[in-house]
């Protein structure tokens, strides 16, 4: 592997040897298709995708990319993991939706396809990068003027730290100990300042909440204290 | 080539819920909003005076309507001709096998009409495509079939199979065909199942005795046991509908067994209130899980009715919620076009989702707890479990009511050792 990749090998081998399990809504990624339906509506309801040309970065076994496709959209999908990507591309022939999937970073289809996307979608990502302003800058590039781009990831505060990593992986169990690194985690204003730099602007962003008596996942725009979802525009 | 045209709303699904849905949307929305409704089966035909023949799709089964559910069909101008075919359940009477004591709930108490309504199922649907064909709105398609749908621009192009135009486009698709949506799973909206492993045996069964509107429920080690008011048979029998909860093996015994041993076996486990039980009807035997899907809403679709969540029909929850989110559903989209937003707005829907959500969630967790009650050996300690199968609301005033009655039941239950 080119050692100039934005990458993080362990993260990559983390998700191979969960990857057969992807598409199983009682596994690990319990909560990851739990919380699919809203982020596909909220991209849905603010740039709705039929027709749209869509990019999805880290799609891992294809759950957004999907939906995206069902909703419409005619989708690429991208990972650097070999064993996920395969688990996409069988769940596709199963299900006959169609979403094209390439292995490849970001950076490295930018350089490609720059301004080629609609939509670029990059959501449960950014926290498993080394470089992940690199990554929102490749993706400013995807998108055409005007374009919108989505991303999500977990806020780093205390209060993230007991939900994300000691309530959903150790207390609730809702994904496999060792998914997330704290420190690897974004602040609201880090992301902000990251999208800037990328030459984006900040639309609207939203937390997703998890209440634990009711097992639903909600949006909630006041409450971006742990998991959270941006939208920002390329300008015109 | 097939032209594609277009029409705002399409209902995928002509059973008991898709109709209502036609009936009330057809009341709500503006009279120019074009509602196209689609069923696999052939609907009756116009015949004397709009009256319409037997509807094949409604089998023996019967269905208790709560005061929401009548509140609803009031409100469609359906309530009127559904009068005659009503049971009203004036009292309940919860007893345990092996146990002494037993809790009566009367309406009178409560200064309420009834406690519910049952009807069967055929009468139901038959009074249902009545109103429709009077109301004379909606247009409908049958025998045909919504095969395919993919979403295309703000809308959702639709494949028929049937007779007629093949290619439709329109705003809303709303998808009510059923617990197995053939649909729902085309469009790629996966389901949630919990098996209960139990199966419910329903019939019809005739006594010595009048029900006098009583609804009993008995309760023993390996199931809870209904037995709902119906209205007499044509001959004058006293006929009430049993639903039965049982062990696989048990209930499928019990389906084919002779009718002599079937009746037996009843009477040993509900005893003589009825008098004599003389005689049952088709029996029917189905696997009880709980089915929810897992997204109702998306640009342009809603999933409906047992599509988006079958309940344990013990609990008698199921189509009384159905209608309550068919009622929302419909008041929803009529405000929305009153504020100018476009049919099939994800917004909207969104809405639509995040009222119904608390109503679901209560219902289905209510539902989902009533097998686990039953199997406790106080029954009289299970909280609300005496409303269970009279399709008694579960919203919060009338619940009250009842959880402030099976407290004091219980408690007196237990000064009595």
């Amino acid at each position: 592997m080119n050692q100039s990749m934005n990458v993080d090998p362990q993260e990559i081998a983390k998700f191979e040897a969960l990857a057969s399990r992807w598409w199983d809504r009682n596994s690990e990624f319990k909560a990851l298709h739990e919380i699919n339906p809203l982020r596909a509506n909220y991209i849905d309801q603010h740039s709705p995708v039929a027709g749209k040309r869509l990019v999805d970065v880290g799609c891992g076994g294809g759950i957004l990319a999907e939906s995206m496709a069902q909703r419409g959209a005619t989708v690429t999908g991208i990972d650097m993991g070999e064993a996920p990507l395969s688990v996409a591309q069988l769940h596709g022939l199963e299900s006959g939706v169609e979403v094209n999937y390439l292995q490849s970073t970001a950076e490295q289809l930018a350089e490609r396809e720059a301004g080629n996307y609609d939509i670029v979608c990059c959501l449960e990502m950014l926290e498993h990068v080394p470089d992940p302003a690199s990554v929102i800058a490749a993706c400013a590039a995807l998108a055409q003027p005007g374009g919108s781009l989505y991303f999500s990831t977990i806020n780093r505060n205390p209060k993230a730290y007991l939900f994300a990593i000691v309530g959903a992986e150790h207390i609730l169990q809702l994904l496999p100990a060792g998914t997330h690194e704290y420190a690897k985690f974004i602040k609201p204003s880090e992301l902000a300042g990251w999208i800037r730099k990328a030459g984006l602007a900040l639309a609207d962003m939203t937390g997703l909440i998890y209440n634990p008596l009711t097992k639903h996942y909600r949006l909630n725009p006041k409450d971006v204290s742990v998991n959270y979802m941006v939208r920002a525009v390329k300008p015109a | 080539m097939t032209m594609s045209i277009n029409r705002d709303i399409v209902i995928a699904g002509g059973g008991m819920v898709g109709v209502s849905l036609a009936l009330h949307l057809g009341v709500v929305l503006p009279a120019d909003t074009t509602i196209l409704l689609v069923e696999g089966f052939p609907f009756p035909g116009v015949v004397d005076g709009g009256r319409p023949d037997y509807h094949p799709a409604f089998d023996a089964r019967s269905t208790a309507l709560s005061y929401s559910s009548r509140l609803i069909y009031e409100k469609m101008q359906v309530w009127e001709d559904l009068q005659q075919w009503l049971c009203a359940i004036d009292s309940i009477h919860v007893s345990n096998r092996g146990h002494f004591g037993s809790t009566l709930l009367n309406a009178d108490e409560y200064d309420w009409p009834a406690l519910g309504y049952v009807v069967e199922n055929a009468w139901l649907g038959k009074a249902l495509i009545q109103s429709l064909y009077r109301q004379g709105r909606v247009e409908v398609r049958s025998p045909a079939k919504v095969v395919a749908a993919a979403a295309a621009g703000t809308g959702i192009s639709l494949q028929l199979q049937g007779e007629g135009e093949t290619a439709i486009d329109t705003a809303l698709l709303l998808v009510a065909d059923g617990a197995n949506s053939g649909l729902r799973d085309q469009l790629g909206v996966a389901v949630t199942e919990k098996p209960y492993d139990q199966h419910a045996l329903v019939a019809n069964v005739a006594s010595a005795e009048s029900h006098r509107g009583c609804a009993y429920e008995r309760f023993s080690d390996d199931g809870p046991l209904a037995l709902l008011p119906l209205l007499p048979a044509a001959g004058g029998e006293h006929r009430s509908a049993l639903v039965w909860t049982l062990p696989p093996e048990h209930a499928q015994h019990l389906q084919t067994c002779p009718e002599q041993e079937f009746l037996q076996t009843l009477q040993e486990r509900f005893g003589y209130r009825l008098g004599r039980l003389l005689q049952v009807g088709e029996r029917h035997n189905y696997p009880l899980s709980l089915i929810q899907s897992t997204e109702q809403v998306r640009q342009g679709l809603v999933v409906m009715g047992n599509a988006a969540h079958t309940l344990h029909p013990v609990a008698g929850q199921g189509y009384n919620l159905a209608l309550r989110d068919v009622a929302e559903l419909g008041n929803l989209l009529a405000e929305g076009m009153a504020a100018g937003e476009r049919l099939g707005d994800l917004a909207t829907l969104q809405r639509y989702q995040q009222r119904q959500q608390p109503d679901q969630d209560r219902t289905i967790n209510f539902s989902d707890r009533v097998p686990a009650l039953f199997m406790r050996t106080d029954p009289l300690l299970g909280l609300g479990r005496d409303l269970a199968l009279a399709g008694l609301d579960i919203i919060p005033g009338l619940k009250r009511e009842f959880v402030r009655q099976a407290a004091g039941v219980a408690a007196m239950r237990g000064q009595h050792g």
